[in-house]
């Protein structure tokens, strides 16, 4: 992800250098559909919206906007447990995937599924690794955990997964 | 199972996805950074205030909503959703008086209760200065006051709570957009929770939100444009 932000009004280049990670985060913590896509628009908006807010000295581009996309995540988990409505997904039609995409979607189903057995903390931080691919002092910063915890953290479950994906195959 | 194969799993990124954010995106302003705060403080403020005069003026002025139809009630508040943003006042009309006095002040003349939220969202702060609206007739009522509250961030972006007496309420219709209103629980007493506001000319969903309560006498409505909804909730629910 690009930390720079050289020029604040660029909106391609916010958008090329902030949706994937951002998109892949909320894949990760919520699923791979509509909520994952909302989530991600969301995030992108309040971040072009107070882009003039990010102040470089106090962190990188990609930590200000995860903080954005974390607030965003509680935010719809909180609703979630409300019961009100959490994304317009109902009312756009799915998109048809192709066939080398839905083979890559049918592994990450397979994926989802031991991460939705996570807990909370813990998908957060898988999320934060492997969907926006944060280095874990990056993660540190965000979740106010050690580096060395979220290290042991992630490979403890990690190494859980991956036992559960074996058994599984 | 390993790294590599974990951030290769990720799924594509959906076509349509980077071509529906531009579109949302394009146009938006950015809201102003640190270096415009103090050029902007007051002027926000009072423009939001602005944005308030619909309900000033509601609760000032005696309207039958129960003669009128199509209107949803929740929490004792009655509502109007529609398309098209409250009138503005006629030329001529009268202005609410209002003056600003600091919250000690106010805290001790009201002879109503009120309680202050204990949580604000992350870089929000309760000011200490309070905007007190009376309804007509009964400026020196200090039971009759409306009081405006608001907590601001470091880009001067508010946060504004309006307590007044829930007997002062008289039914008026407050209007908000298309199916905006929804009926929640708030501490086990109903309250309506509204996604959005007016934005110039038409109601916007994605400009934060409104919420609206009656504890013990006193109404409360707490209202933002860049805090979202849940955190509005969150906020009323720290209420103690």
């Amino acid at each position: 992800m690009d930390d720079t932000r050289d020029d604040p009004d660029d909106l391609d280049g916010m958008i090329r250098a902030t949706l994937p990670r951002v998109y892949r985060y909320f894949a990760y913590r919520v699923g791979d559909g509509m909520e994952a896509e909302d989530l991600a628009a969301e995030t992108l908006e309040r971040a072009w919206v107070s882009r003039r807010k990010y102040r470089p000295d106090r962190g990188p581009w990609h930590q200000w906007v995860f903080g954005i996309a974390r607030h965003l995540a509680a935010d719809h988990f909180r609703r979630r447990s409300r019961g009100i409505k959490t994304s317009e997904a109902g009312q756009r039609p799915l998109e048809r995937p192709t066939e080398d995409v839905g083979e890559r979607r049918a592994e990450f189903s397979r994926l989802s599924l031991l991460l939705s057995r996570l807990p909370a903390r813990e998908r957060e931080l898988i999320a934060l690794k492997y969907g926006a691919g944060l280095t874990n002092r990056a993660i540190a910063r965000l979740s106010g955990l050690s580096e060395s915890n979220v290290g042991t953290i992630v490979h403890r479950v990690v190494s859980a997964m991956r036992r559960e994906w074996e058994e599984a195959a | 199972m390993n790294d590599d194969f974990l951030i290769r799993s990720g799924p594509e990124i959906p076509p349509r996805l980077e071509a529906r954010i531009r579109e949302r995106l394009a146009g938006l302003p950015a809201s102003p950074g640190r270096g415009w705060r103090k050029s902007r403080g007051f002027r926000e403020a009072r423009e939001w205030l602005g944005m308030h005069r619909a309900l000033a003026l509601a609760i000032g002025l005696i309207v039958l909503a129960g003669c009128a139809t199509g209107l949803v009630r929740i929490a004792g508040f009655v509502f109007e959703e529609g398309s098209e943003p409250p009138a503005t006042p006629p030329a001529g009309a009268v202005p609410v008086p209002q003056r600003v006095v600091s919250r000690g002040e106010a805290m001790a003349a009201l002879s109503f209760e009120v309680r202050l939220p204990t949580w604000a969202p992350e870089g929000y702060e309760l000011t200490d200065q309070v905007m007190v609206t009376l309804p007509e007739d009964q400026a020196s009522l200090t039971e009759a006051w409306q009081l405006w509250l608001h907590w601001e961030n470091d880009a001067g972006q508010q946060v504004l709570l309006l307590a007044f007496p829930s007997e002062y309420y008289r039914g008026d219709a407050l209007e908000f957009g298309p199916a905006a209103v929804e009926e929640i629980v708030l501490d086990g007493t109903p309250a309506a929770a509204v996604r959005g506001n007016w934005g110039v000319g038409r109601w916007e969903e994605r400009l934060g939100g409104n919420v609206l309560w009656v504890r013990g006498d006193t109404a409360y409505w707490l209202q933002a444009a860049w805090v979202s909804l849940e955190d509005l909730l969150r906020m009323a629910e720290s209420q103690p």
